[in-house]
């Protein structure tokens, strides 16, 4: 684990043309080059590659082939380094007839779907109307026909949704049809001699009816289920043919990105990116080796570059993904600065432990994000809840709540002793628990403070280190505060400390603040008109001073104020189960409960840490202004990824 | 939304499953499902407008009440589009004698903003069933005057306009409860939008259909100023020429006089063509400016509408585009 950001070196590399090929297989084997428009080359014979002229083809290939992959619900196949070394050259015109075949096969079976459904959608209709009692939209008629045409006058009958049923015991024939098609379906029955009888009582016929519509919606979704699996047979007989062409294509646009970075002269070929300084020596040991030695590479001091230009990788153990996600999910840190995933981590994990300290619904959380991980595996939110779990577990123990009930001892204090008292003497209160968030506040505050510090010491800008809200001066008017409300509670809020040290020492920091902008103006030699300048973010930054301090550490009381109301509801759900006149009825509330709490105050308890980790934590320190690391690999995701 | 990059790749797809793969993580992803299930692209636009209609009553579900009445007004333009639906199969099955049973599948069956037993609408054997279905509703007013000699002797023209209008009516009546930015919002659209319809309508059936005024004046959009201009009414009773309508132009839509000056004066279709182009763009830039401006009115809600139906349009054109035409054809098709 690092604690900034890794170190990237910007490096350009010059090979000979002909080992262009091997080269780009290197650099896609090794998958650590996040490749940069090599600037400043001029002349006519430095060429820019461009990209592949068959890389629009391919890259339609590839959608065609993965939406077909999709049909069948299969993954994507995962590329390895036997793909690069069996990379050839992709028959284009050989794929698309695959694809075209494949694609000819499945219009011609979705033609059938749509019939089918269409059909369906028939046979519900009536169905729906003579199950739901709508007979006003219904017709029914009994009678005989022109003998041996039943299946003539069945198929003129179905164009206009209506059926025709011919009972076994019975001469006479039934036709059920929509009375909005009477118009159509009248003439029919009369081309085929239809003969209206009164044989069958309607409610039988419309008994019958409803067999033969159950019977034939059975059958046609029996059909459409068939054509589905026709569907699936028709891509899956093709897969192993996709599956290579998928490989092949892949290797071959991935190739084709990197070849859009080379730039030739004519026997010359150059490119250039950035890749984390500790793999350098990899990287040049790759190069050397795939062009017998015959190569130069160069690097760029990254303190030449404008740090918002330098890609960001960081560098964080397993155990932390899921926070570096609730980081990157903010945004990507500039380069060089501190690696806040750790902080996250930590602030987090107790945040959400204080507003939802429960030993046996965090172990809930924590089996449900295990099972989940089993099942889904790589999902980070998984592995957050068994984070959270575990920690939700450690705080319920130090609180001695387990499912809403003291079954043990706190190892600190009593939580719901503190927020329901039973006796006099009470060590901790609801005030206590106020005061421990506060205090878990300011810590993070700091915490945030000096992370800004450390960051703005490395970019050398002394002036905002000192002047700036977040500045030394500015933590030395909230470290004053701090005092002043903690000998106002300490005097029983009777009054504030007198000390004229402190008042002195206040009058005199919020002075300084003001010559931020003439310094500024000094140092970058500007003259005259900063006077008002100067005097408005004067004004502002004390107002931002003392507000934004104010409300930033009282927003920390949100973390007792959850704890308090998780405590309140289990014991609202314990005096719910009490009234129950049996034990199964006592248990069934609990259970009922627990599930309710467990679900919606844990994600309230989630979604507000990291309300607090985003807006109160973030704001002290985080230029969110960094480019994600997106180096080319075989198996390249959507967005930049760490190494 | 979908930004213009996505579109310009889904124009390129060569099969509706490619097309409908890319659209996954959107909010056209459900469409894949229901095109592998059915095979029926007619089902897939079925979806886009059940989508929208769901939106409009989410969007109008989480507003306080005088709002949640405004966003029905405009939720009544999807339920007017679906009676128009429902109209249209009795029109082809009773008075056309067409096949409609598929067509039914098509459409919206669910309460959108008023109660209609949408199945007596569509199964409707005459016009007075039609009436009947409607009675209750606000489109009572328009169904009535008409019979079903009349359809038939007219066709269904009058009758949707008379619908069209009806949405614009309920805006217009929630107006007076709203805030006063947002009341000014929407009566400048609506204005404008009136206008520029209004103009289409006239050059379009009086110099090319030759409706007769009352009949004009009865398909005359009810918003914007143009409808009570008597230089309006002047037009409607005179030929037509073309003088007339820059001088109506020059006072409200100077800009709009100066593009019509390089189209041909005998021209009428590619006029109304202009016209339409230039409030399609107006309304974009209207709407585009209010998505910039104060995000605390109602303009973002309705610039969202806006934005959605439109592209709600191209992703359908798409659909179609791509089952019907060849790939080098679907850009264009689409209108993009």
């Amino acid at each position: 684990m690092n604690v900034f950001t890794l170190k990237m070196s910007l490096l350009t590399a010059l090979v000979l043309k002909e080992h262009a090929g091997p080269v780009k297989k290197k650099l896609l084997e090794l998958g650590i080059v996040d490749f940069r428009e090599l600037e400043g080359l001029s002349g006519d014979e430095v060429l820019r590659a461009g990209t592949d002229e068959t890389l629009e083809q391919v890259g339609s290939i590839l959608q065609q082939v993965e939406s077909l992959f999709h049909q069948v619900h299969e993954t994507l196949p995962l590329l390895t380094q036997e793909d690069i070394e069996a990379d050839t050259e992709i028959d284009i015109k050989a794929a698309e007839r695959l694809l075209d075949e494949i694609f000819r096969s499945l219009a011609a079976l979705r033609e059938k779907q749509k019939q089918v459904t269409g059909l369906l959608s028939r046979y519900r209709e009536l169905h729906g109307y003579l199950k739901g009692n709508s007979p006003d939209f219904l017709d029914l008629h009994v009678g005989s026909f022109n003998e041996g045409q039943a299946e003539r006058l069945s198929g003129r009958l179905i164009a206009h949704s209506a059926i025709l049923v011919s009972p076994e015991k019975s001469p006479a024939s039934i036709v059920l049809s929509l009375s909005r098609e009477r118009q159509n379906v009248e003439p029919v029955l009369s081309s085929f001699g239809w003969n209206e009888e009164v044989s069958i009582l309607p409610s039988e016929a419309g008994e019958m009816c409803l067999q033969e519509l159950e019977r034939r919606i059975g059958t046609v979704e029996e059909e459409r289920r068939k054509l589905l699996d026709s569907i699936t047979a028709v891509i899956v007989d093709r897969m192993e043919e996709l599956d290579s062409l998928y490989r092949q294509g892949r290797v071959r646009q991935l190739l084709g990105y990197i070849s859009g970075h080379f730039s030739s002269t004519r026997n010359t070929t150059i490119f250039s990116g950035w890749i984390p300084s500790d793999d350098t020596e990899l990287f040049e040991t790759a190069l050397q080796k795939v062009t017998g030695g015959v190569c130069v590479i160069e690097y760029t001091d990254e303190k030449e570059v404008d740090r918002r230009k330098v890609p960001v990788a960081l560098d964080d153990s397993r155990f932390l993904q899921p926070f570096e996600k609730l980081v990157t999910n903010y945004s990507t840190p500039q380069y060089g600065t501190v690696n806040p995933t750790i902080f996250v981590a930590v602030s987090y994990l107790t945040m959400f432990a204080l507003m939802f300290a429960d030993a046996g619904q965090g172990l809930v959380i924590f089996l449900l994000g295990l099972i989940g991980s089993r099942i889904k595996k790589g999902h980070s939110i998984l592995n957050l809840m068994m984070y959270l779990g575990i920690a939700s577990t450690v705080s319920g123990v130090l609180f001695g709540s387990y499912f809403g009930f003291p079954l043990f001892p706190p190892l600190w204090f009593d939580y719901h002793g503190a927020v329901f008292p039973h006796s006099g003497d009470v060590l901790y209160d609801v005030y206590s628990i106020l005061g421990i968030t506060l205090k878990f506040g300011i810590i993070v505050i700091f915490t945030g403070l000096i992370i800004n510090w450390v960051n703005l010491i490395r970019r050398r800008e002394w002036i905002h280190l000192v002047f700036e809200k977040n500045g030394i001066i500015g933590a030395f008017l909230f470290a004053m505060g701090i005092y002043l409300s903690y000998g106002f509670v300490n005097s029983g809020y009777t009054g504030f400390p007198s000390s004229n040290l402190v008042v002195v020492s206040i009058a005199l920091a919020v002075a300084a603040l003001f010559f931020r902008v003439p310094l500024e103006h000094f140092l970058a030699r500007k003259r005259g008109g900063f006077l008002l300048d100067s005097f408005m973010e004067w004004i502002v930054i004390i107002l931002e001073i003392f507000s934004g301090y104010l409300s930033n550490t009282l927003s920390f009381m949100r973390v007792a104020g959850l704890g308090i109301a998780h405590v309140s509801l289990m014991a609202a759900f314990g005096e719910i189960a009490s009234l129950s006149p049996n034990t199964a009825g006592y248990v069934l509330i609990l259970i009922l409960g627990n599930i309710l709490v467990i679900a919606l105050e844990g994600l309230s308890a989630a979604i507000q840490s990291l309300r607090l980790n985003y807006y109160e934590f973030f704001t002290k320190f985080f230029l969110g202004d960094g480019t994600p690391y997106s180096p080319i690999t075989l198996n390249t995701r959507s967005s930049g990824r760490r190494i | 939304m979908l930004d213009e990059q996505q579109l310009a790749a889904l124009s390129k797809s060569r099969s509706i499953e490619q097309l409908l793969h890319q659209m996954q993580h959107t909010p056209y992803e459900q469409l894949y499902t229901i095109y592998h299930e059915t095979g029926d692209i007619q089902m897939l636009e079925a979806e886009i407008n059940s989508q929208a209609i769901r939106i409009h009553q989410e969007i109008a579900s989480s507003l306080d009440p005088v709002y949640s009445k405004l966003i029905d007004a405009f939720t009544r333009k999807l339920e007017i589009e679906n009676i128009k639906g429902m109209i249209r199969l009795y029109f082809s099955n009773i008075i056309k004698g067409e096949d409609i049973s598929q067509r039914f599948t098509y459409l919206y069956r669910e309460r959108i903003v008023d109660d209609i037993s949408w199945l007596s609408l569509a199964n409707a054997r005459d016009f007075e069933e039609i009436r009947k279905a409607l009675e209750h509703t606000i489109y009572s007013e328009v169904i009535n005057p008409f019979t079903q000699e009349r359809v038939r002797e007219e066709g269904l023209f009058f009758l949707e306009t008379g619908l069209d209008h009806i949405w614009v009516q309920s805006v217009q009546a929630v107006l007076p409860s709203l805030a006063r930015e947002d009341r000014l919002i929407i009566t400048s659209l609506l204005e404008a939008d009136g206008d520029l319809k209004n103009l289409i309508n006239i050059f379009r059936y009086h110099a090319l259909w030759d409706l007769p005024p009352d009949q004009l004046r009865h398909i005359l959009y009810p918003a914007g100023h143009l409808q009570y201009s008597e230089d309006v009414r002047r037009l409607m009773e005179e030929d037509i020429h073309t003088d007339h309508i820059r001088a109506i132009l020059e006072k409200r839509y100077p800009r709009l006089a100066r593009e019509l000056d390089s189209v041909d004066d005998e021209d009428i279709r590619a006029q109304v063509q202009r016209i339409e182009q230039y409030l399609f763009i107006m309304r974009k830039g209207e709407y585009q400016r209010l998505l910039r401006g104060n995000p605390f009115t109602i303009g973002t809600v309705l610039s969202y509408f806006f934005l959605s139906e439109q592209q709600d349009g191209v992703v359908k054109r798409l659909i179609n585009a791509v089952q019907y035409t060849s790939a080098s054809e679907h850009y264009r098709e689409a209108g993009l």
